[in-house]
């Protein structure tokens, strides 16, 4: 492995927000676009792309994505981006709009060069008092955990705080799918590498890779806003109704890394088919699928997508949030270890 | 009087709406654009107003651009991408014909 390249594992942040007026309208999608710009500066960061429909906004950043819905924020930067200083302006964002937060959940998977991070992502703990020290006394129900499995090197971080305790009942039928891949298969990182004075922009290479990979089956119904970096990487944000798909790639050997992020509805099942031909678009040596509220049943459904690719399923571990409800993080690699 | 420039795209409609951040985003680069290109004249069209009409061109995410010749959508860019917006317009409208 190389002493240091570019870290592909993304910091993922959701922030939820209401207001005590019925009539929230737009709400978040009304933030004018140079207050988001000095936001993500903070964050280093900045837009690249970006596509909006009837239910949200969508932006590819020079480091992953940014979501706005009218009561919801989710952004998640990769590399050595500071992307917990991003929860105070956003609360005070909102503020402005007279929407309060109700609900924080921080995520992110074991990084490649965790001594390349700068504080506070050096060590879960210090990104931990990081936003505690950041977010109001209202978020009480708070937990943070690091959910471990077999692969040594892979383990899950997930910190929830949230106004009001999760309940079965005030399930919105959503769940997210955040799915970590490593090792990728050098046939296939390549096509995510552009050539030499190409001639193209990084729109029209992006939309290329798009189709040359399959990417755009994954999810057939989805609006997707995509780009090519210079002189490798990509990445997409795929809008299908409410629902945002995303996935990022570094391609580079020795430290390649794609992820895949859904957000699920309990109302259509095509979650599982559409984690397996994700996969299939990287054909990774360790794959790691975390699903918040996903129910075991569609983990299992997941599983079965993931090991049909021959891979298989090395661990399973959950835990309980009590403002987010069951995480599981399962790990898989190749059934033949790859040298 | 044959060897005329031919500009082989007139109009580009910009399907945007005013609760869209993307739109947002790329409005002042169109309006740029524009200026830049006074042979070509940029329509927007709320897509609030003009339901039907966005329905009718198959747009459902904002903002789209349709680079229109002789009634017939030649291009189209969905999202807020400025490189591929400005690169496919001077495509479809810079080209020079001697045709007569």
């Amino acid at each position: 492995m190389a002493i240091s390249g570019f870290e592909g594992f993304e910091k993922r942040l959701e922030l939820q927000f209401s207001s005590h007026d019925p009539d929230i309208g737009v709400g978040l999608r009304n933030l004018d676009f140079k207050s988001i710009e000095k936001v993500l500066h903070e964050v280093q960061c900045t837009v690249v792309s970006a596509l909006g429909n009837q239910h949200f906004d969508s932006y590819v950043l020079s480091e992953s994505s940014l979501f706005i819905y009218p009561t919801m924020i989710i952004i998640k930067t990769c590399g050595t981006t500071q992307l917990l200083k991003s929860v105070q302006p956003f609360i005070h964002l909102a503020e402005t709009l007279n929407l309060h937060i109700v609900a924080l959940r921080y995520t992110r998977g074991s990084f490649i060069f965790p001594q390349a991070q700068p504080h506070p992502y050096t060590s879960f703990s210090e990104e931990v008092v990081y936003l505690e020290d950041n977010i109001p006394e209202s978020l009480c129900y708070k937990k943070a955990s690091v959910i471990p499995s077999k692969l040594t090197k892979h383990s899950w971080h997930v910190f929830s705080a949230g106004a009001e305790e999760y309940t079965e009942d005030d399930l919105s039928g959503l769940y997210t799918v955040e799915v970590c891949m490593t090792d990728l298969d050098q046939t296939l990182a390549r096509k995510f590498f552009r050539h030499p004075n190409d001639g193209k922009n990084g729109d029209s290479a992006g939309r290329e890779m798009t189709e040359i990979t399959s990417i755009n089956r994954i999810n057939p119904k989805a609006k997707i806003c995509d780009f090519a970096f210079d002189p490798c990487g990509y990445s997409m944000n795929g809008l299908d109704g409410d629902r945002y798909s995303t996935i990022h790639v570094t391609p580079e050997d020795g430290f390649s890394y794609a992820s895949f992020e859904c957000v699920g509805s309990i109302y259509n099942d095509d979650m599982a088919d559409m984690v397996k031909k994700a996969v299939k678009v990287f054909g990774p040596g360790t794959v790691s699928v975390a699903t918040t509220n996903a129910g075991r049943d569609m983990c299992m459904r997941i599983k079965n997508a993931v090991e049909s690719l021959a891979m298989k399923c090395r661990s399973s571990s959950t835990d309980e949030f009590p403002a987010a409800g069951m995480v599981m993080f399962q790990t898989f690699t190749t059934r033949r270890n790859r040298i | 009087m044959f060897n005329l420039k031919t500009i082989l795209i007139k109009i580009v409609v910009d399907f945007a709406a005013s609760w869209c951040g993307p739109c947002r985003v790329i409005a002042p680069f169109v309006a740029e654009l524009a200026k830049k290109m006074p042979h070509v004249t940029f329509l927007k069209v709320d897509v609030d107003e003009l339901k039907e009409v966005a329905s009718d061109w198959g747009v459902e995410a904002m903002p789209t651009f349709l680079l229109i010749k002789d009634g017939k959508a030649v291009a189209s860019i969905v999202g807020a991408k400025k490189g591929e917006l400005q690169q496919t317009i001077i495509k479809h409208s810079a080209n020079t014909s001697t045709s007569g």
